[in-house]
């Protein structure tokens, strides 16, 4: 599910079946990381519209977590965001994200990290960008399916 | 003890009245906009076919997984949507090409994904659906997949706008 009015309010139909819960966890640099960020969050953002497409039914991408990555308390919000999310009623919450310091932090965040290098895709064209995205996104789905089947046994 | 002007109740009154005046005079209004230019946001009209690169000489009883992409308009901005569809030629030899898209809440499903033999196979909440697209009682769906009206052009498949099934 998307993060708009009608997904939404499906999801609150269907809580029982919508039990996961995807957050884009996005770097907000105004500096000049500028381009670096905005081209994590662009990535992120394909990789997260992928997945969705095809896990619909049992997922719903959050709006993206942004934060300001030169505060020193830059990470002390996703344990919260997680804490809500469960309860919510998500089983699984996945912090997607480029920046490879919230390996170190995942413990913390109570949720499970994806972390996935970007790519920086500028001009590239429309079809190499989707085929490149579908092959990380394949690895992702793996992920996910075996978290799915380690809940259940 | 107050010195801020109360709203008066006609004063209220006014207001909501104009605002759901607003409102109605928008609803009536829109629909007229909307059938107005409607000719323009109609780039891609209901039974239009969309090319593949799938040839149909190659296509055999067993379902193959045909992507194609084309341009759609979603309100002011256009970008290049990508489909996929389950390809196989039944034993009558007509081509049946399936919407991947589960009817129960929409997860994309696979031809014999998770090594359920002869079936499609849906991984939220193990959805099954037969060959032919008809959901498997007492799993999840309760309806069967969704299918492609299919043309040929120059020995390449084309996929139209996925229909009810009805199997
Ligand atoms: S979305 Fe396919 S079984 Fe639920």
């Amino acid at each position: 599910m998307n993060w708009n009015g009608k997904d939404t309010a499906l999801f609150l139909q269907q809580k029982e079946y919508i039990d996961t819960a995807i957050v884009p966890v996005v770097p907000a640099d105004f500096g000049p990381g500028m381009s670096g960020a905005a081209e994590q969050y662009e990535f992120i953002q394909l990789l997260v519209t992928f997945l969705e497409k095809q896990f619909k039914g049992r997922l719903l991408v959050t709006p993206p977590h942004a934060y300001l990555p030169d505060l020193d308390e830059w990470a002390s919000d996703a344990a919260e965001w997680t804490d809500r999310l469960k309860k919510a009623g998500f089983k699984h919450v996945f912090l997607f994200t480029s920046d490879s310091r919230w390996r170190e932090r995942e413990e913390e965040t109570g949720a499970a990290v994806i972390w996935v290098p970007s790519v920086p895709l500028g001009d590239m064209e429309d079809s190499v960008k989707y085929s490149l995205i579908e092959n990380q996104a394949k690895q992702i789905v793996n992920i996910i399916v075996q978290k799915w089947q380690d809940s259940v046994s | 003890m107050s010195k801020k002007q109360p709203v008066s109740r006609r004063q209220f009154l006014n207001y909501t009245l104009t605002g759901v005046g607003g409102f109605m005079a928008a609803g009536m209004l829109m629909p007229m906009v909307r059938f107005a230019v409607d000719p323009v946001l109609k780039g891609e009209a209901a039974g239009d076919f969309h090319p593949t690169q799938q040839k149909v000489s190659e296509l055999t009883d067993t379902p193959v997984r045909v992507d194609f992409s084309y341009e759609q308009t979603d309100a002011w901005y256009t970008s290049e949507v990508t489909h996929t569809a389950w390809v196989y030629k039944n034993n009558k030899g007509d081509i049946v090409a399936l919407s991947p898209v589960c009817k129960h809440l929409g997860c994309t499903v696979s031809w014999e994904g998770n090594d359920h033999k002869d079936k499609f196979f849906c991984p939220c909440h193990n959805g099954l659906y037969e060959k032919n697209g008809k959901n498997v009682p007492g799993t999840p769906p309760l309806k069967p997949l969704d299918v492609y009206p299919t043309a040929e052009k120059d020995g390449l498949l084309q996929l139209g706008k996925p229909e009810a099934n009805n199997v």
